[in-house]
């Protein structure tokens, strides 16, 4: 059943067997799963089916160190984040998971093969069983009827990785969860309710249980959700916020008992080096994104190879390659955006000039989408990524403010370790020396390590760690069950709760966790 | 000088078809003749020997180059194999970010200061 919340009377107490906080992608995924278990469950979503700027101001935060643009970041309705997903999506590999001497907080609990059973299933859910469930590049070469299944780039140093971008399966919702509230309104015992926004968590007087929580509507009435199990899946940052703001029973709030909850706090760094290839010969299909026979896209990314980084104690970089597109075409490309609106204030008057200067590089283009040429391109983007080393300073804590609804607003100050930095100079010297040695083309590495940030640099959004899972509670907060250390029946979901960040795009991992989250859950509501 | 993206890009690619089948007719003609009078060879090889004031005379630069190939006459194709070595040992020099191998930013410079 779908309902909104500010119609649920004022003082009322709804009982469930499982509350979900949060209509994201691991809060949704849950309660899909857990639906068929024939089990009440509630699904509080702060939000409704689009953005409103009421509920937006529910996140309005402070923002220190490098200044991450949290709001952006953010999407406080139904279907969370995926409703600006890019639909980048591939399986962590097993050395994600590992721990890694020369970084200073790392490794997951888990490892891949504890994941394996659900990224299957994980990986029909987010590209909405349009995808190839395929991650060999010589194998999708050959799919693509590539002339070689090999690419000469990949030996000693560099491998090739697979992604699969999700189709926009919906004309109206594109990649977004809310496509799945149909399916859950529909379940038997499933209560999904909008416009609810869980201000406390409200624990028994040792903070170790759940006794029940407080919803507030904004505008609308107050009441109680009681649920003998609870899982927490508002956000990457939310869900700091909601344990640290949790503190009715135990004032550093719930499962912080070792001031972990809101820490390590990072997301993917990426901007674009230049790179000249010295021929078409290793240009293979996979470097630019092809549609597939399924519908949705494929490409690959190239990165270093775990002995490498482990030789050279390297944070984990990888490199996509895009071809540099013609300054004409780009502006000829804008030019017609803004010719289709009909408003004279949309355009920019300085394309036309930019066009009529670049003739030839508008001529070159055409002829190469005519043969459709990949080798064409003599100069690429060379799109370099990290992931950032874990900081315990780099971290969400709560101000004196509070929200229009009493919950204390948050802080988050967000840090990047040189080390970050250095990982990528390195890594793109390696890259290079790649490049070069087997004779393939030559890159520009403009930044270095005491540079500051290049003006295109810009992160992921995919903001992760700040409850992070560690077998230990004093280096994170929930255990590889995703349980809350200390506590007996709150559980959290979401980005939030890995590890690191990983190497990859983290919305399939973290419905793949949350998949098992619920096989999980399902033992505990027999 | 500060050369477009789109020079350095060109000084760049001059480098890549290294004639590997070319028979100098002095030891390094052949590979000269095709970066001289670039814009962008002139603002790589500039920046080398800004860099390296003590290579600044052709002699200089040719005895080192001719030196990491270990021979006086190096035959065809033996330059663009050192420069693969020297991309692959990690010996590179970064000039405006470019990472060139050391050989490579060295006949730039022989082309620059000979154009």
């Amino acid at each position: 059943m779908l309902a909104d919340g500010r119609t649920v009377p004022d003082g009322a107490t709804l009982e469930a067997d499982l509350a979900i906080i949060g209509g994201g992608p691991a809060g949704i995924t849950v309660a899909l799963e857990l639906a068929a278990e024939g089990r009440r469950i509630i699904v509080l979503e702060s939000g409704g089916r689009e953005p409103e700027a009421d509920t937006d101001a529910l996140m309005e935060s402070t923002l220190t160190g490098e200044g991450y643009p949290l709001f952006r970041a953010r999407q406080r309705f139904l279907g969370g984040t995926t409703n600006h997903w890019a639909g980048h999506c591939y399986p962590f590999s097993p050395f994600d998971f590992q721990t890694k001497p020369w970084l200073p907080i790392s490794g997951w609990p888990i490892g891949r093969a504890d994941l394996d059973p659900w990224y299957p299933r994980a990986f029909d859910l987010v590209q909405f069983g349009r995808g190839a469930f395929d991650w060999d590049p010589q194998s999708w070469r050959r799919r693509l009827g590539a002339p070689r299944d090999t690419q000469p780039l990949v030996g000693a140093v560099l491998e090739q990785r697979v992604e699969q971008i999700a189709a926009e399966a919906d004309p109206v919702l594109g990649r977004s969860f809310a496509q799945y509230e149909g399916r859950l309104a529909a379940a038997p015992g499933v209560q999904l309710l909008l416009h609810s926004n869980v201000t406390e968590i409200v624990a028994e007087a040792l903070g170790a249980h759940v006794r029940e929580l407080a919803v507030a509507c904004l505008g609308g009435p107050r009441f109680t959700v009681r649920a003998p199990l609870v899982v927490l899946a508002a956000g990457g940052v939310e869900n700091a916020r909601l344990l640290l703001a949790s503190r009715s029973s135990l004032p550093p709030g719930l499962g912080n008992a070792d001031d972990q909850v809101g820490r390590y706090f990072t997301d993917h760094l990426f901007f674009a080096q230049k790179l000249v290839p010295a021929g078409p010969d290793w240009v293979d299909p996979l470097l630019f994104p092809r549609p597939t026979a399924q519908g949705n896209t494929v490409l690959a990314h190239f990165r270093l190879l775990p002995e490498v980084l482990a030789r050279e104690r390297l944070s984990e970089v990888f490199f996509r390659i895009f071809p540099v597109t013609a300054d004409g075409v780009r502006a000829s490309r804008e030019l017609m955006r803004d010719l289709a609106t009909l408003d004279p204030q949309q355009i920019d008057w300085a394309d036309f000039r930019t066009v009529a200067g670049d003739l030839p590089g508008i001529a070159r283009h055409l002829w190469s989408r005519q043969r459709r040429d990949d080798a064409a391109p003599t100069l690429f983007d060379v799109v370099t990524r990290v992931e950032p080393p874990l900081d315990p300073d780099s971290r969400v804590t709560l101000t004196a403010e509070t929200d229009a609804l009493g919950v204390p607003r948050l802080e988050l100050s967000w840090k990047v370790a040189r080390q970050a930095r250095e990982s990528i100079v390195r890594a793109s010297e390696l890259f290079a020396g790649e490049l070069g040695a087997r004779g393939l083309g030559r890159l520009q590495a403009t930044f270095t390590a005491d540079d500051p940030w290049p003006e295109d640099m810009d992160v992921g959004y995919h903001h992760t760690c700040t409850t992070r899972m560690s077998a230990d509670p004093k280096t994170g907060v929930v255990d590889r069950d995703l349980k809350v250390h200390g506590m007996d029946n709150l559980w959290v979901a979401g980005s939030s709760a890995f590890g690191t960040a990983g190497s990859g795009s983290p919305t399939m991992t973290l419905t793949a966790l949350a998949l098992r989250l619920a096989d999980h859950l399902k033992g505990k509501l027999a | 000088m500060r050369l477009s993206r789109r020079a350095l890009a060109a000084a760049a690619g001059l480098l890549l078809p290294l004639p590997a089948a070319a028979a100098p007719a002095g030891p390094l003609v052949a590979l000269l003749a095709p970066l001289r009078r670039h814009a962008a060879t002139a603002a790589l090889g500039d920046a080398w020997l800004r860099r390296h004031p003590g290579e600044a005379s052709p002699a200089a630069l040719e005895a080192l180059i001719l030196g990491a190939l270990g021979t006086a006459h190096p035959p065809p194709g033996a330059f663009a194999a050192q420069v693969c070595r020297e991309h692959g040992t990690g010996d590179h020099v970064r000039l405006d970010g470019w990472l060139l191998a050391r050989s490579e930013a060295r006949l730039l410079a022989l082309a620059t200061l000979t154009a």
